[in-house]
Parts: C-alpha cells; sequence; structure tokens
C-alpha cells in the first residue's frame, strides 16, 4: 500500500494535473495573468478535491454504480458552490477576478476525474492524500504559470514591480500567451524528464 | 428494495443533503455578507457622487427584491438619482452607474465593472473623456446613438457601443418609472 506522502509527492511531480496529465485547461489558460490569481484558483480547487474525494471515499459502498456520475457531479458542484459563496463573502477582490472561473469548477475534469479513477476505488487516507497532493500540484502549476505571465506581461510579480516603467509584453495577458506558456513549460519538463530517464539507463 | 428504487433514493438523498447543507449556507453565513458589501459599495459611490443627502432610498423591485435604482432625498424631495446600467461589451458586461439630478441631466457616468480586452476595449477606464461626453446631456431629451450622439473610443468600438446602450437603457427606465414625479 502506498503511503500518504507517496501520494503526495505523485500530485505533485509523476502524475502533476497541468504538465503531466494535462487536465483542467480552461482554468490554467484563463485565469493565469497574475501570480496571485493563480494561487487563488489553485486553492479554491484543493479545496474542492478535499471535499469531494472526501465524501466520495466515504459513500463509494453506498452509490451504486449507475449513477456514480451524476451523484459525484452533485457532490462536486456542491462544493463549488460553497467555495464561491465563501470567497465572495470573504475575498470579494480576488472573486471579482477570478468570476466565472470559479463556478467553472464544477466542469474541470481533473475532480471528476480523481472522484472515478481514484476516491470511488480507495480508502479515505489515500483519498485526501491524492487530493492534497493533485491540489498541490494544481496550485504550483498555476502559480508559476502566473508568475511567468505576469513578470511578462506587467513587469511585475504577486503585484510587486520588479521592472518600473516596464513597457508590457501585451500578449502575455491574453490567453494566446497563456497557451504559448504553457507549451515552453510542457516542452521543458518533457526535456528535462527525458534526460533523467536516459541518465538512469546509461 | 428493487435496483431501480435504490438508484432513485440513493440521488434523491445526495441532492437533499447537498441542497440543505448549501441553503444552510446561503441563509446564514454568506448571504447577510454580501447584502451588505453591496449596500456599502453603493453607499459609497453614492456619497462620493451625490453628496449632501438626508437619506438615500434603494428603490427595490417589489417582484425580485432587486435594487431598481437609488434616489438621494433632501429635505423631503429628491434631488438626485443614480441608475445601474449595463450592456454586452467585448468580453463580457461592461456595468455603468449612471447618476443625474432631478431634471434627468446627467452628472456623472461611473464604470463599476467591465471585462474588456486589456489594452483595447479597456480604454473605457484610461480614457476617461469618452464617459465625460455623458455629463450634461439629459436623461429625458437626449437620445444616445453611437457615432452619432456620443463619439466612441478609436479602437474600442464595442465598447463603446455597449457603454452607449447602457446608457440609453437607463434613459428609457427613467423616462418610464421615474420622470415626471412618478417614482413608481
Amino acid at each position: 500500500m502506498r503511503s500518504f506522502w507517496q501520494d503526495i509527492r505523485n500530485g505533485i511531480f509523476t502524475e502533476n494535473p497541468v504538465f503531466v496529465m494535462l487536465l483542467g485547461m480552461c482554468p490554467v489558460l484563463g485565469v493565469t495573468t497574475q501570480a496571485v490569481n493563480g494561487i487563488g484558483m489553485g486553492l479554491a480547487t484543493t479545496f474542492v478535491l478535499l471535499g469531494s474525494n472526501l465524501v466520495v471515499s466515504l459513500l463509494r459502498k453506498v452509490i451504486p454504480g449507475e449513477v456514480r456520475i451524476p451523484s459525484f457531479i452533485v457532490v462536486i458542484a456542491t462544493f463549488v458552490t460553497m467555495v464561491d459563496l465563501l470567497m465572495l463573502s470573504y475575498l470579494p477582490d480576488l472573486h471579482k477576478v477570478l468570476g466565472i472561473f470559479i463556478p467553472l469548477i464544477v466542469v474541470n475534469c481533473l475532480i471528476l476525474q480523481r472522484a472515478e479513477a481514484l476516491a470511488s476505488k480507495n480508502s479515505l487516507g489515500r483519498a485526501l492524500g491524492d487530493a492534497l497532493g493533485m491540489g498541490i500540484g494544481f496550485t504550483l502549476a498555476l502559480t508559476l504559470l502566473g508568475s511567468i505571465r505576469e513578470f511578462l506581461g506587467f513587469g511585475t510579480l504577486f503585484s510587486i514591480t520588479i521592472i518600473p516603467n516596464y513597457i508590457p509584453f501585451s500578449i502575455m495577458r491574453e490567453s494566446t500567451g497563456g497557451f504559448i506558456t504553457l507549451g515552453l513549460l510542457l516542452a521543458f519538463f518533457r526535456w528535462y524528464s527525458i534526460r533523467k530517464q536516459r541518465g538512469k539507463q546509461a | 428494495m428493487p435496483k431501480s428504487l435504490r438508484l432513485i433514493f440513493v440521488l434523491t438523498i445526495i441532492c437533499v443533503v447537498s441542497a440543505s447543507s448549501l441553503s444552510y449556507i446561503y441563509n446564514n453565513i454568506a448571504g447577510p455578507i454580501i447584502e451588505e458589501r453591496n449596500t456599502e459599495a453603493a453607499l459609497k459611490i453614492l456619497n462620493e457622487y451625490l453628496p449632501g443627502a438626508d437619506d438615500y432610498q434603494f428603490v427595490k423591485n417589489e417582484e425580485t427584491g432587486k435594487t431598481m435604482y437609488y434616489a438621494a432625498i433632501k429635505s423631503g424631495g429628491v434631488f438626485g438619482v443614480a441608475l445601474p446600467t449595463s450592456a454586452m461589451g467585448f468580453g463580457g458586461p461592461v456595468e455603468l452607474m449612471v447618476v443625474s439630478d432631478s431634471s434627468g441631466t446627467i452628472t456623472n457616468v461611473i464604470v463599476l465593472g467591465q471585462t474588456e480586452t486589456p489594452g483595447y476595449g479597456d480604454k473605457i477606464i484610461t480614457q476617461p473623456e469618452f464617459v465625460e461626453q455623458f455629463v450634461n446631456m439629459n436623461l429625458i431629451s437626449d437620445e444616445f446613438v453611437i457615432n452619432s450622439t456620443v463619439d466612441a473610443i478609436a479602437g474600442a468600438t464595442v465598447t463603446s457601443e455597449a457603454a452607449t446602450k447602457a446608457v440609453e437603457k437607463a434613459a428609457q427606465f427613467y423616462k418610464s418609472n421615474i420622470a415626471n414625479g412618478g417614482s413608481k
């Protein structure tokens, strides 16, 4: 049986939802114009992942196979609406920026995939470890993407000016810039992991 | 219990639990805070653009309970109104607040929210000359038509159109609900 830490490491590195599994691309490209948005979106998704994995794992013997997908969707939608309401009450500025992407967490395939592939077949401990790992992996990836785009697009990092009087590379603020940055990062991580494997074989 | 009944039973229970937990959160935690924050934000704008009132009245739609407009009252009479309005722009709704005096003459148009393309449509914020065009126009007697009574921002045609349409909507509302003392 795999340990809790292995599950977490799995989510961050081996099966990183963004850089390895390429799941949930809509928020990845949509909100990562600034590093803070990446963190906010990542944490919101982590909360939903934790909640849905918890409930789905607890109910895995109760839910009949035929209605499992609608049941998972209802559970996920409940947690997403909770995040939406709580963020609107306590973090209204962040909510304004993330806007439509918060309700769209419902259709983030990462969450349904984790519920279907892992939480519905495994114990509570594993489901939570996996949710935490995937959530952290997702948050880190979004923050990295957001930092690069914010730096190139605005000349700032976490809203702190790094280059004064910066002439913005404005394509980075739009989704086009998201695609380009994501593509380059994917190429880099592929190259890195292939090189590492070759090193092992030699 | 037959299989089909079990399916219905389980799904129903899940939906009921989900709905009741959400309504608990909305009614007891989130709802009051959101309401209060909206009121506060509106009051801030009213204090800035319609100062010196004794009281601000939030005129609500009786059916939906949504605030339709804000009236500023001084010594018993309405001396100014603020109308929230919006129209579809390029990247989402362009939300405006149209502030006018009691005769319908616009004193301010404030951009409350927009999600237009950075560098193009957001000139509606960076080039305030555009919304300043509306000042001193009248909600009752003037028509708001892009490129005839209002000049569009170069490079932000769709956004300018949306803003103009939103003001026209506010004018229509003003004419049918507020003008001639009929604060219906």
